[in-house]
């Protein structure tokens, strides 16, 4: 039996990515899975008092699915995720996260060069403040 | 007689003119040589005090000099035990304020002389008071890249050896202020920094063992240090997996279905008889990629449809092959460009670090010269006499770590101490009778004033002089008091209607006398007169006082009149 084609992944630029402390970033990947079928997305993080936070729970890499009807073809996807981090302080943690997948056929692809994420401290209420609605026209 | 009051005032104000006269000279100027101050240390105006820029016993020249001026804390003091110990030949301690009165820098420039320092002491000294000089030498260190990168090395150390995969911004600030201070802290003989004015003083408040943070310069610093870890970590890691494609595509370049794959390609590219999409270039692409594990133009742009295509020109295994290529081929391509991208932003790192970098850190509250370039350091480069026995001279080791000269010089007294005073004053002898000796109840408003001018001498207790060219001559209140000693010039005293005599020819005064300034005064004392008997029976005079209180300026007409005899005589 012939060994699997390995599939290969890249998180697309600009770096750094910002990442606010408990809200959602998005991070754009693409993927070539070269294998028709389910294709997973593994995301690590490299950092050590950061983690992903999950509808499950906690977690230092985070899983994902692509779908591939197309074996020549790359995919972007954007893969949302929220990170925590314990003493997060007043100034940014540099932290990298680095992308892997997984074809159908079992095909393993290289882990992608580290990518940067800044992580900073959720911005005060102020800035994030909902924007001031106009008055109702009056009759 | 009536005109003598007149001349009188006219003869002091020409007198008080003579002074201001010489205000046009220049500044007085000491020298500072061989670890002595030549001459002595003039008092009352601002001077210059000049020297080498070569320390005692040094090999170069300081780049910064700095004089702090101390001064004596209880000169009276001192003057009372020197009286004491007149002739016995003891010296006599003088004791310093703890604070220095004055602090001076000179700092070399291009259009100065290097071998020469002079620093203009704008504080003028008093008189007869000892002065202790501090001279610190130093050096002026160029906070350049090497600095820079000594510090930025340290910092990335310590995150390094902190172990971890994330890098902290906080963890860098730590770590900055941590050396930056530890750096400060070698400099031993305090810190130079501009006011916000742009004068250099001498910072001897108690620093803190960390930088502002809070700043606008400092987190830009932190960042980028912290940044330049990351990227270092991130180039390691890509460098780290391109080797592994290229090692991977080493041995791949040697296995028989890539050596089939390339040949049966050039064959179609070169065979006329098939028309194929791809070209030769594009196969020479791949094997570049292939066999160097070089970049190289995207070989995969027409061959990837051609081998979907399923035309049969290939076998199975050989679009396998050639989709796996790529895959190599985009590892590859994203591991060189992310590793020139890591190496591009170390570079632009390392340049906005750099010595900009530092100043922003340094200029922040230690050491800053005129010039956001500079930083000064001890000046150590103090020259060492060799030895026999090899080991340096005893104390050398503290002269390198200590090189400031400490002297301690007088100033001294170059005046007459005695002013003069002509005033009008008021003599309490009719208090509250009317005038003319007319008799009648107490009444102040018909009260006779017995109005007189004076002429005095006023003989101070402290050294006083008036000549200072400064606002406030007197250095305590005390040394405003005087001995008042002259004679009435004018003003007829008499008492129930008989006129008082002279005494000797004149009716003397004597009494204290209080400086407001240098130019007027507040006399009191008593006024002697003899004073005839009213009994027409008895014929004798009697010696009598009687207070008074009045005002008087002075001109200080002996100085004025020294300077005036000096300047005649050079």
């Amino acid at each position: 039996m012939a060994e699997a084609i390995r599939p290969f992944v890249q998180i697309v630029e600009p770096e750094p990515l910002v990442a606010h402390e408990a809200q959602t970033a998005g991070l754009d990947v693409l993927v070539f899975p070269k294998a028709l079928g389910v294709c997973k997305l593994r995301i690590t993080l490299l950092a050590d008092e950061c983690v992903f936070q999950e509808p499950g729970g906690l977690t230092q890499a985070l899983e994902r699915e692509v779908f591939c009807s197309d074996l020549f073809k790359g995919i972007l996807t954007e893969v949302r995720m929220t990170l925590v981090c314990s003493t997060p302080g007043s100034q940014p943690i540099l932290i990298r996260v680095y992308a892997e997948a997984q074809n159908s056929e079992g095909g393993v692809s290289a882990r992608t060069p580290d990518f940067n994420v800044d992580f900073r401290p959720a911005p005060r209420i102020e800035d994030s403040a909902a924007p001031v609605l106009p008055d109702p026209p009056t009759v | 007689m009536r005109l003598f009051p007149g001349m009188l005032m006219t003869l002091c104000g020409l007198l008080a003119a003579l002074p201001s006269a010489a205000q046009t000279r220049p500044p007085e100027a000491v020298e500072y040589r061989d670890g002595q101050l030549r001459g002595q240390l003039p008092y009352g105006e601002p001077f210059v005090l000049y020297g080498s820029t070569r320390p005692p016993g040094a090999a170069e020249r300081a780049e910064v000099v700095q004089i702090m001026l101390y001064e004596e804390a209880d000169p009276r003091r001192r003057r009372r035990q020197e009286r004491r110990l007149l002739g016995r030949g003891r010296a006599v301690a003088a004791v310093y304020g703890d604070e220095p009165v004055f602090i001076g820098s000179w700092w070399a420039g291009t259009d100065r002389d290097p071998g020469k320092f002079d620093v203009y002491i704008g504080r003028p000294l008093w008189p007869d008071t000892r002065y202790k000089l501090v001279f610190n030498f130093f050096q002026r260190h160029e906070i350049n890249d090497t600095l820079t990168r000594q510090i930025v090395r340290d910092v990335k150390e310590g995150i390094y050896r902190l172990n971890k995969r994330s890098v902290r911004v906080d963890d860098v600030a730590r770590q900055l202020n941590e050396r930056v201070a530890r750096m400060t802290d070698s400099l031993s003989f305090g810190y130079l920094r501009t006011t916000p004015e742009g004068e250099v003083i001498f910072d001897r408040g108690v620093r803190e063992l960390s930088l502002p943070v809070g700043g606008e310069f400092a987190p830009s610093v932190q960042e980028d240090i912290a940044r330049l870890v990351r990227e270092e970590m991130a180039l390691r890691s890509a460098d780290s997996l391109l080797r592994d494609v290229r090692l991977t595509l080493q041995a791949l370049a040697r296995s028989q279905p890539y050596l089939q794959l390339a040949a049966r390609l050039e064959d179609l590219a070169l065979d006329p008889a098939v028309r194929v999409p791809f070209s030769m270039a594009e196969v020479q692409s791949l094997r570049q990629v292939v066999e160097s594990g070089q970049a190289a133009a995207d070989p995969f742009m027409r061959l990837l449809p051609f081998a979907a295509a399923d035309g049969g020109a290939l076998t199975d295994p050989q679009k396998r092959l050639i989709l796996e290529l790529q895959t190599y081929y985009q590892e590859l391509t994203v591991n060189i460009q992310t590793v020139q991208r890591r190496q591009a932003a170390i570079v632009i790192l390392n340049e906005r670090i750099g010595p900009g970098g530092l100043d922003r850190i340094i200029a922040s509250g230690f050491v800053l010269a005129q010039s956001a370039s500079v930083v000064t350091t001890p000046f150590t480069q103090l020259a060492e006499a060799p030895e026999p026995s090899g080991n340096p001279p005893p104390g050398a080791a503290q002269r390198r770590a200590a090189p400031a000269e400490v002297l301690s010089s007088s100033t001294g007294f170059d005046a007459i101490n005695i002013g003069t005073a002509y005033g009008v004053s008021a003599v309490g002898l009719n208090f509250g009778r009317p005038a003319g000796g007319g008799s009648g109840g107490f009444t102040l408003a018909d009260t006779e004033p017995d109005l007189i001018t004076y002429l005095g001498v006023k003989f101070y207790f402290s050294r006083v002089d008036k000549s200072l060219r400064i606002a406030d001559p007197y250095p305590l209140p005390r040394d405003r008091f005087s001995l008042l000693a002259g004679i009435k010039v004018s003003g007829q005293l008499n008492y129930r209607g008989a006129d008082l005599g002279n005494v000797i020819g004149v009716q003397p005064v004597l009494g204290l006398s209080f400086d407001f300034n240098r130019a007027m005064s507040l006399d009191a004392g008593f006024i002697f007169f003899e004073q005839e008997t009213l009994s027409p029976l008895t014929s004798y005079a009697r010696l009598r006082a009687a207070p008074f209180a009045g005002l008087s300026i002075d001109a200080n007409a002996f100085n004025a009149v020294r300077k005036l005899i000096l300047s005649l005589n050079p």
